[in-house]
């Protein structure tokens, strides 16, 4: 008995309800039991305006419409504008009118999805896939940093519980957890705390292969790169002694953090006339609290061109502890509320980055745990402290000059910012310009629409579905006029055809496949879809 | 002799559904119908028939009236009729009903009103066509379900009787 009240109120409680909308009474009976059947709530209305006033009564009460198009009061489309202007609620259409230019039409209206009448079962059980999650299994992320120590601090099996079975693949916080969902790609932030491990680590081996293999300085880069790709980031992983890293995580944090490096010397390259002390340098270098190199003045705006451009190293003669400390953490973008606006050029340039970032995700070799400690390449990674040093040094002298090299390289250089798994450098500064706002969403949003859109692929079926049923008619009308004994012109029926295939034209597929591309592009206006961290960061400072 | 009934019954129906299916009247949509009846809800194919044809009736009076109607001209608003009777048609299945009304609609589209006439004229037959066959097919279906639930009382030992 228990047993069955625990069911009952677990299903309640994961009920979806729906609103169905039609005047015909037929179709909206059936669609109530169809949906009932999938184990829906249904409300039924056979009114748009009905409709309306209960969704304006209490709108958390439902979490999709389905509604038809075509209705005597409010037209379909009208219907949906309402709804999507007022709530959040999901909004599917269904009409008789398998029109493609009607499916473009709702689709672009911002409908989720578009049925044929007579709408099948199949089509109704998924249904529950648009439903977005309700606000409590989301974790509202107040600010970066407690998104980080979210990501952080659930272990993964936690995660994977809580996110089991509420997919919603449109919104980017989902995506996170589906991340962790699966052990195997589990993503790792580098905030600035594992990043100063990380330092110390590769400082830590420098000094032991210091010692004992001075001359690695000559080896080329290309060798370097591939020997030390195996062997480091295990020694680093031993020394930084994090439980959940991966040698991989290191790795690709070692190539970025190196290439970045490079990068920065190719800019400094011309005076290397200083060398200092390596251990102090990096020091320094990644000290929040850092108080040596404090000649600098640093000015916000930097940031904006840097933030983008990572861990705040190029430029970090120019910017205070603070500003490095926000270059690192991601929290710069809490500044795009005041500073100076990015002109178009730096704008596309971050875009730019952001699309070399994305590419640069799957990164790191096969784990290939060999032993090989004492390899002589091992040294190589000394490399890195001259170049802090000289750049260090060029950033004291020719601060102007490092700013417009840096503007110059920018888009190779890797992020390193604790955020850097999404290509989180655009939109933020986006928020304090509105008027950029469509195009950077649509450039870094290839790989966010989730896999139910290509459902709509599916509804091309339907249609050309009905058009099986008229070949059975071609043979019929002679039939029936002998039974009906009504004289008809011979031309009847010839018009009779021609009025199917007016309908049910053959193209009809290639359009609706054309209005699922269209969808890609549509400005996603459901609250809970964000597509990506951007926008969640845009809509918490808009909040702010 | 009563079971065998039920059993006789039911290959008429199915009889009577597959000559349906072969001349185009009803569509697979119908056997969806069929296949959302269950315990939950055990009369609603015919719950639901009969709801369209209170609808479709009056839908073809209204179709009438428009056409008969002297100055008559609005082809909008005849098409907004069409548009019911062709989606409550196809939710039940009615494909030879569906396929006049979009015939139908055509004609209206293009003011065509000799060809608007027609069209109502086999719309109206087709659907007392599906009408009959319909009514048929619930009759034996409830004859059957008569026949299927006859059953001869278990023997019962006299001292289980209170």
């Amino acid at each position: 008995m228990d047993n069955i009240n625990n069911y009952d109120n677990n299903n309640f409680q994961t009920r979806v309800r729906v609103l169905a909308v039609d005047d015909n009474i037929v179709c909206l009976k059936l669609l109530v039991l169809g949906l009932q059947q999938c184990g829906y709530e249904v409300t039924a209305k056979t009114g748009a305006l009905e409709a309306l006033a209960i969704l304006k009564e209490n709108k958390d009460n439902f979490d999709i419409v389905i509604t038809d198009v075509i209705m005597p009061d409010v037209d379909g489309f009208k219907l949906l504008e309402l709804i999507r202007l007022e709530t959040d609620i999901p909004v599917i259409m269904i009409s008789m009118n398998g029109d493609p230019r009607n499916v473009v039409k709702g689709l672009k209206h911002g409908a989720i999805d578009y049925l044929e009448k007579p709408v099948k079962i199949e089509d109704l059980r998924k249904l529950g896939e648009y439903v977005p999650k309700k606000p409590e299994d989301v974790h509202p992320p107040s600010s970066i940093e407690t998104r980080e120590t979210i990501i952080q601090s659930l272990p993964p099996e936690d995660n994977k519980e809580k996110n089991m079975g509420k997919e919603d693949e449109m919104s980017r916080s989902d995506q996170i957890a589906s991340s962790q969902k699966k052990h195997t790609k589990k993503r790792i932030t580098w905030t600035r705390e594992l990043h100063r491990k990380f330092v110390d680590a590769i400082q830590q081996l420098q000094v032991d292969v210091h010692s004992n293999m001075p001359f690695v300085f000559y080896f080329s880069s290309y060798n370097y790169i591939l020997s030390s790709a195996e062997i480091i980031p295990t020694k680093i992983l031993e020394i930084m002694d994090e439980p959940y890293l991966t040698r991989e995580n290191v790795g690709s944090h070692l190539q970025k953090y190196r290439k970045l490096l490079t990068k920065q010397r190719e800019t400094a390259g011309q005076d290397n006339n200083c060398i200092i002390d390596t251990n102090r340098t990096i020091r320094h270098f990644h000290d929040a609290d850092f108080t040596a190199s404090t000649s600098n003045t640093g000015r916000p705006s930097i940031i904006h061109s840097n933030h983008g451009g990572g861990y705040g190293m190029s430029n970090a003669g120019q910017m205070n502890p603070l500003s490095i400390y926000y270059a690192t953490t991601g929290i710069s973008d809490s500044f795009s509320a005041n500073p100076k606006p990015l002109n178009d050029l730096q704008f596309q340039r971050n875009l730019l980055h952001s699309q070399v970032m994305d590419q640069m995700q799957p990164a790191m070799p096969s784990p290939l745990l060999g032993n090989i400690t004492q390899y002589p390449k091992l040294a190589a990674d000394s490399r890195l402290l001259p170049e802090t040093n000289r750049m260090e040094f060029q950033a004291v002298n020719s601060r102007g000059q490092i700013v417009n090299d840096y503007t110059a390289i920018s888009p190779q250089i890797p992020y390193f910012g604790s955020g850097y798994q999404y290509p989180s450098p655009v939109t933020p500064s986006i928020s304090s310009h509105p008027g950029h706002y469509n195009l950077p969403v649509m450039g870094i949003r290839p790989y966010s629409q989730s896999p139910n859109d290509f459902n709509h692929v599916c509804s091309p079926y339907q249609i050309s579905r009905s058009f099986p049923n008229q070949v059975v008619l071609k043979s019929q009308p002679d039939l029936l006029l002998e039974q009906v004994k009504c004289p008809l012109p011979g031309n009847f029926s010839g018009h009779f055809d021609a009025a199917n295939m007016t309908t049910f034209g053959g193209q009809g597929r290639s359009e609706m496949n054309e209005s699922a591309g269209n969808k890609h592009f549509m400005p996603n206006n459901n609250q809970h879809n964000f597509s990506n961290l951007d926008n969640d960061l845009s809509a918490i400072l808009n909040e702010v | 002799m009563l079971g065998f009934g039920a059993e006789r019954l039911r290959a008429d129906m199915n009889r009577l559904l597959a000559l349906l299916f072969h001349q185009g009247v009803l569509d697979e949509q119908f056997l969806q119908l069929q296949q959302l009846q269950d315990e939950s809800s055990p009369n609603f194919v015919s719950e639901v028939v009969n709801i369209y044809f209170h609808e479709s009736e009056k839908l073809l009076r209204n179709l009438r009236g428009l056409l008969l109607d002297r100055e008559f001209s609005d082809y909008n608003k005849m098409g907004i009729h069409l548009n019911q009777f062709m989606g409550s048609s196809s939710s039940i299945g009615a494909n030879r009903v569906r396929n006049v009304c979009v015939a139908f609609r055509a004609a209206s589209e293009q003011s065509n009103r000799p060809g608007c006439f027609r069209a109502l004229e086999l719309l109206e037959y087709e659907y007392c066509y599906l009408k009959n066959k319909l009514h048929e097919l619930f009759q034996i279906e409830q004859q059957r379900i008569l026949a299927a639930a006859v059953r001869y009382p278990p023997v019962q030992h006299p001292l289980n009787n209170p």
